[in-house]
């Protein structure tokens, strides 16, 4: 296929956190909100004014410092971005919506203020307590959580507008963002897709690293680009994969993958599209702040949600998003010490092998992509498998 | 006054006690056991009086288990036969003979009321439930029963006083860990055999094989499981609720239970158990029920809180692991439900009160530092405070989980009667101070002032995501504080990735070389217990 025409300047944006499009919107006056996690919804820290800014700690290669504070035996990810922060790579931020999504995730963004390693006169933290179950009690708990530490911070500690008219804008600006992203992950259901998953993940990666705003008429041509792309002659790879779980903000994971024979054709973990790219739709009599509360709590699928209802609801997406994207297995992720995910990717693998039929390799992994020879060989491994598992089903069927 | 008879042969026999041996340089503790095990060549001599003491204890305890036994002889053996756990409580006494070595006087006499507290209630429990347990056969209670996460304080239940609420994973998990550190590595196993990273919290992985083993006795019609306390233990609740196959109803307190918003919330979500129970088992609401439970802790919290004056002086016969594990027994799994513990604690702080009229001091007055015992202990090594007092003179005044819930609870308003539980709830065993933010766990400075403590003892547990990740400012808070400070790495239930040496070993080092002290039992200070229960 023809490169991208952006993809190298997307490439080039993912190097930083503070890339050249966060430090343009910066020097226009806007502010910058770091965030981690999917609960907090980004389409609120994209109000008039401001832009959102999902934290990343691209090329970290040691987290010595953070290490320290945290211990080696707590998750990489988050050691990174504390270690980034120290370093003095997020001191563009305005403030840090934090979420006490996990224990590591919590320590690390208390430490933003115990440490105050983010030199912003105005900068500060809030840390939501976010609920773990969908019924209306917890919704009512989100709801309040979300208004007392992130839209009453915003507006009484940074003026921003949170009116009603603000917020139907910003999620008007949002379902724009979202439609465009879907539009082009969709091309990835086609037998002969147009995109790889690693372009993919690149364009959803910026969309969630830099302004809306600035990004957007990049994202626009690109899905213009791709709807007249010529895909290769025939589909170059030998599976089609869905990646699932914990934290992957590194596109060369999914290069990896791709690299050992199988097209990642959905993104279902954090920092993927599925959840984040889809439409919020205001329902009538709905404020446009409870659409977004409830938006977010119908579609995460974080591992800590308890409810059988929720738990169900990860692994049933996760076979739509098989049948959609006519994947033939699922490689299931866990960042090394995440405790939810570990113990969410013994289940899945057991639900999605044992009653759903669909093959699955579960693996752990680091935050920066080091050594990957075993990886590697798992990957090979799981994609010889269903290769085998084609032709026995070729043999079968005649 | 000392029996003259019991004094002379007391000054006889001198040279048997262990602690005079220690003083005297021709012996020790550790003199009377067997290498590498937990097993005594011969039990401790304490002089006439407290020998006879704690051998009544261990008679008594006897008699409970003997109870145990002919109140449900079929279920204990089908028990024996079907779980692997059972066969651990054969550990118990052993258990309680390492827990109270050097326990003298009015020390040991409040651990062994406290111990028989647990043994008596513990023995009654593991009857009913076996009784009743469908996996062998069932009985004329099984629907009664309300199986709920062991670290949901079941007070909340007592409004339903024809249900029987059981902390489900107490008898195969919870409690036998404590008595014997060889069997949980089994069920972590298990558990990582069906691809559980090893670095997840140990009790969760436990729990998981457990889980998975299909070792949980299986009782009631609908299950109540918990958020509580952590990340691991709400992720093992996936697995519990699919293989228990029950209908169930996570209660999901606050985790930032520190602020004002959190209670509201909890509230509603008691209520809403209460109404799943309702519905699930056709039972009404009993408000007034409830009361006459509350009134039990709330008595109980209001003699703790005494308790805790005491503990803040060098008169408090009670410290160390009575204390810890009878607040947790009492608190977590009791909670006001049984007239014992109330009783207990009105004989108790009697006693205290008297050594305090007398001045008394314990453990001989040896005792060199008051250390508060911070973090998520570890369950196999439960005679640790035992330890630390024995060989170096830390006395353990008072352990992090020992601060549990202590508000009271209205018993006249059912409005307020659920607020205050939520709140009393939301601060449930190693969840007070172990999550919801920096200040829970920066509490532990001001807890160490105000119980006149010199010294912390932090339990680093080493998959304890929440408290690794506060390591190196605990740390910094130490040194600027000016605080004795150790950190005792332990696994929690897995006993070969850190042993018991290895803590031990911990607050040595800092002993001998930071501290620059000599023990006070040279023969504590390094031996080798690995095939110890």
């Amino acid at each position: 296929m023809k490169d991208l025409r952006h993809l190298i300047y997307f490439e080039n944006l993912l190097q930083e956190a503070n890339n050249e499009l966060v430090s343009q919107a910066v020097d226009e006056g806007k502010l910058a909100l770091g965030y981690n996690c999917y609960y907090i919804p980004e389409v609120l820290l994209n109000l008039p004014g401001c832009f959102s800014s999902r934290l990343r700690a691209p090329r970290c290669q040691s987290a010595d410092v953070a290490t320290y504070y945290m211990t080696n035996r707590n998750c990489p990810y988050v050691r990174s971005i504390l270690e980034r922060a120290i370093e003095g790579g997020y001191n563009y931020l305005s403030a840090l919506f934090g979420a006490e999504g996990c224990a590591a995730m919590e320590r690390m963004e208390e430490h933003f203020f115990l440490l105050n390693p983010v030199k912003n006169d105005r900068f500060f933290v809030t840390i939501i307590d976010p609920p773990m179950k969908e019924d209306q009690t917890s919704l009512d708990y989100y709801k309040a959580q979300l208004k007392l530490k992130v839209v009453d911070a915003m507006h009484e500690k940074l003026g921003v507008d949170t009116s009603e008219e603000a917020m139907r804008q910003a999620v008007a600006e949002f379902n724009e963002l979202c439609d465009i992203i879907t539009e082009i992950g969709n091309f990835r259901k086609l037998p002969n897709p147009p995109i790889t998953g690693y372009e993919f993940h690149v364009i959803q990666l910026v969309s969630q690293a830099c302004p809306h705003y600035l990004i957007l008429p990049y994202l626009r041509e690109t899905l213009e680009e791709i709807r007249t792309r010529e895909p290769e002659p025939k589909f170059p790879f030998r599976a089609r994969i869905i990646l699932a779980g914990s934290e992957i903000d590194d596109p060369d994971f999914t290069k990896l993958v791709e690299s050992c024979g199988a097209m990642v054709v959905a993104d279902r973990y954090c920092f993927g599209s599925f959840p984040s790219r889809e439409r919020i739709e205001i329902a009538e009599g709905e404020t446009a702040f409870e659409a977004i509360a409830r938006h977010y709590l119908h579609w995460n699928q974080c591992a800590r949600f308890m409810a059988g209802d929720k738990i169900d609801q990860r692994h049933t997406e996760l076979k739509r998003l098989v049948d959609e994207f006519q994947a033939d297995g699922v490689v299931y992720e866990s960042m090394k010490f995440c405790e939810f995910w570990s113990y969410e990717k013994v289940l899945a693998s057991h639900v999605l092998q044992n009653e759903l039929g669909v093959p699955c390799c579960t693996i752990e992994k680091e935050y920066a992509l080091g050594s990957v020879g075993q990886l590697r060989t798992r990957f090979q491994a799981f994609v010889e498998s269903l290769e085998i598992k084609q032709i026995q089903a070729k043999e079968a069927g005649r | 006054m000392k029996n003259p008879v019991t004094a002379f042969i007391d000054k006889k026999l001198k040279k048997l006690d262990p602690l005079w041996q220690a003083e005297n340089g021709v012996g020790g503790q550790r003199v009377r056991f067997h290498d590498k095990t937990g097993i005594a060549k011969y039990r401790e001599w304490r002089g006439v009086h407290d020998t006879m003491v704690d051998y009544l204890a261990w008679l008594n305890n006897l008699k409970s288990m003997g109870l145990m036994v002919a109140m449900a002889p079929l279920p204990v053996l089908k028990g024996i036969w079907e779980y692997r756990w059972m066969g651990s409580y054969l550990g118990t006494f052993a258990f309680i003979d390492r827990l109270y070595q050097g326990y003298r006087g009015p020390e040991l006499k409040i651990a062994h009321m406290h111990m028989h507290a647990i043994v008596q209630s513990l023995t009654k429990k593991i009857a009913l439930v076996l009784s009743n347990d469908r996996r062998l056969g069932g009985g004329p209670l099984t629907d009664r029963m309300v199986p709920m996460d062991e670290v949901l304080p079941p007070l909340f239940m007592a409004g339903f006083p024809n249900l029987i609420p059981i902390p489900l994973q107490t008898l195969p998990e919870f409690i036998i860990c404590d008595i014997d550190q060889q069997l949980e590595p089994f069920y972590i196993d298990v558990a990582e055999s069906f691809g559980l990273a090893a670095d997840v919290c140990s009790r969760c992985a436990a729990e998981t094989g457990v889980t998975f083993n299909d070792d949980f006795p299986l009782i009631g019609k609908a299950f109540l499981s918990t958020n509580m306390p952590c990340n691991a233990s709400e992720a093992t609740s996936m697995f519990q609720r699919r293989r228990i196959d029950l209908p169930d109803f996570p209660v999901t307190l606050a985790m930032i239970h520190n602020e004002p918003g959190a209670h509201p919330y909890s509230t509603q979500m008691l209520r809403d158990a209460i109404k799943f129970i309702e519905e699930e088992y056709g039972e009404k609401y009993d408000w007034d029920a409830l009361f006459a439970r509350a009134r039990h802790m709330n008595e109980q919290n209001t003699i703790e809180l005494e308790k805790w004056d005491f503990f803040k002086t060098d008169y408090s016969p009670l410290s160390g692991i009575s204390e810890t594990l009878y607040r947790l027994y009492g608190w977590a799994s009791v909670n006001g439900q049984e007239d014992y513990f109330t009783k207990v604690d009105r004989k108790v702080i009697k006693i205290m009160r008297r050594c305090y009229e007398k001045k008394y001091l314990p453990f001989g007055g040896k005792t060199r530092h008051r250390a508060f015992l911070w973090g998520p202990s570890a369950v196999y090594y439960t005679d640790f405070p035992t330890w630390t007092q024995n060989c170096w003179g830390i006395t353990i005044v008072l352990n992090m989980d020992s601060t549990m819930g202590h508000n009271m609870i209205s018993t006249t308003d059912p409005e307020q009667a659920i607020k205050d539980l939520a709140e009393f709830s939301e601060k449930g065993v190693m969840r007070h101070h172990a999550v919801g933010g920096w200040d829970n766990v920066n509490a532990v400075w001001d807890w160490a002032k105000r119980f006149n403590c010199d010294m912390v003892l932090m339990n680093d547990n080493v998959a304890c995501k929440g408290m690794n990740g506060v390591h190196a400012m605990m740390e910094e808070q130490a040194r600027e504080l000016g605080f004795h400070f150790i950190f005792v790495e332990h696994d929690l239930e897995d006993c070969r990735t850190i042993s018991r040496r290895d803590m031990r070993n911990c607050v040595n080092s800092y002993m001998s070389v930071v501290a620059n002290e000599e023990p006070l039992d040279p023969t504590l200070v390094d031996f080798d217990d690995s095939e110890a229960w």
